[in-house]
């Protein structure tokens, strides 16, 4: 019994040798090649210009953010030693 | 159409190289992609989407490898993407219960009938592949390629980026697995 069932697992196993191969349809041989027609290829090489371009619009951006950091930074310090020297100006006034 | 005359050919856009690229390796890949895709629309798709890539990716070929070998595993990639759809698809396409899931998972349904068998393997070839299908997707491509193809274990290896001992593992497990499906098919069906 259990012959029978090896013997029948094994001969489905093998059910594929002599297995042939499909032709390819003329339509869709043609449809293969015309994929290059179809295809826009699209040059990949960014020319220098743009380069040098996208980095002096970076080194622009930083240079302003740290123009625009110490500015805010300076006049800050003048608003703190302005507000220390009315602070204690009544003292100088008693004086 | 391995030399590199005909590669560079190809890579300067050649019209006259890609078509001679097509009359080699049409067969070869649209018969890769039916017998895993088992469904001859899905094979026409994918293998339009294969020579699409090899066209746009030419030129990232090295050589280090056989251009078919290369041409292979853009096929099989695709093939994979084609399974990982489907089971999205099948995921979310329907609702049924977890109870009916697992009968369903485990039973064989035979549905695909190769053209290219010989008929009087027709029924058992159409039970094969049903179980074929039910195999984990990296034991299903390896034993797909070498008992349907007639890939050698080396080029599988190369093509499935692994080594050689790795795709003997996965054609002995994928046997294993088969045996135990039909066996447990036989017991269901056949007896």
């Amino acid at each position: 019994m259990e012959t029978k069932k090896d013997n029948w697992v094994n001969a489905t196993l093998e059910s594929t040798e002599g297995l042939r191969p499909l032709g390819v349809s003329e339509q869709l041989k043609s449809s293969l090649k015309s994929i290059p027609s179809e295809i826009t290829v699209f040059d990949k090489t960014i020319p220098l210009s743009a380069v040098w371009l996208a980095a002096a619009s970076i080194a622009l951006l930083i240079t302003v953010n740290v123009v625009a950091v110490r500015t805010v930074k300076k006049s800050k310090t003048q608003q703190e030693t302005t507000i220390y020297s009315d602070y204690f100006s009544y003292l100088e006034q008693d004086l | 159409m391995e030399s590199q005359e005909e590669i560079n050919a190809l890579k300067q856009g050649s019209q006259l190289a890609f078509n001679q690229l097509i009359d080699t390796f049409s067969s070869k890949v649209y018969n890769l992609s039916f017998n895993l895709l088992q469904n001859q629309e899905d094979a026409e798709d994918v293998t339009q989407e294969i020579f699409t890539t090899v066209f746009t990716s030419i030129h990232q070929f090295k050589g280090d490898s056989k251009l078919s070998t290369w041409i292979y595993r853009i096929a099989v990639n695709k093939c994979k993407e084609h399974f990982r759809k489907k089971s999205r698809k099948k995921r979310f396409g329907f609702t049924i219960s977890i109870e009916q899931n697992d009968n369903a998972e485990n039973l064989l349904k035979p549905h695909f009938e190769h053209p290219g068998i010989v008929l009087e393997n027709k029924e058992r070839a159409s039970i094969l592949f049903a179980a074929i299908e039910q195999l984990p997707e990296n034991q299903k491509l390896a034993f797909s390629m070498h008992k349907l193809e007639g890939i050698p274990y080396e080029e599988i290896a190369v093509i499935l980026e692994t080594s050689l001992s790795s795709v003997e593992s996965l054609i002995f497990r994928a046997r294993q697995n088969l045996k135990q499906k039909l066996a447990r098919y036989y017991d269901e069906n056949e007896r």
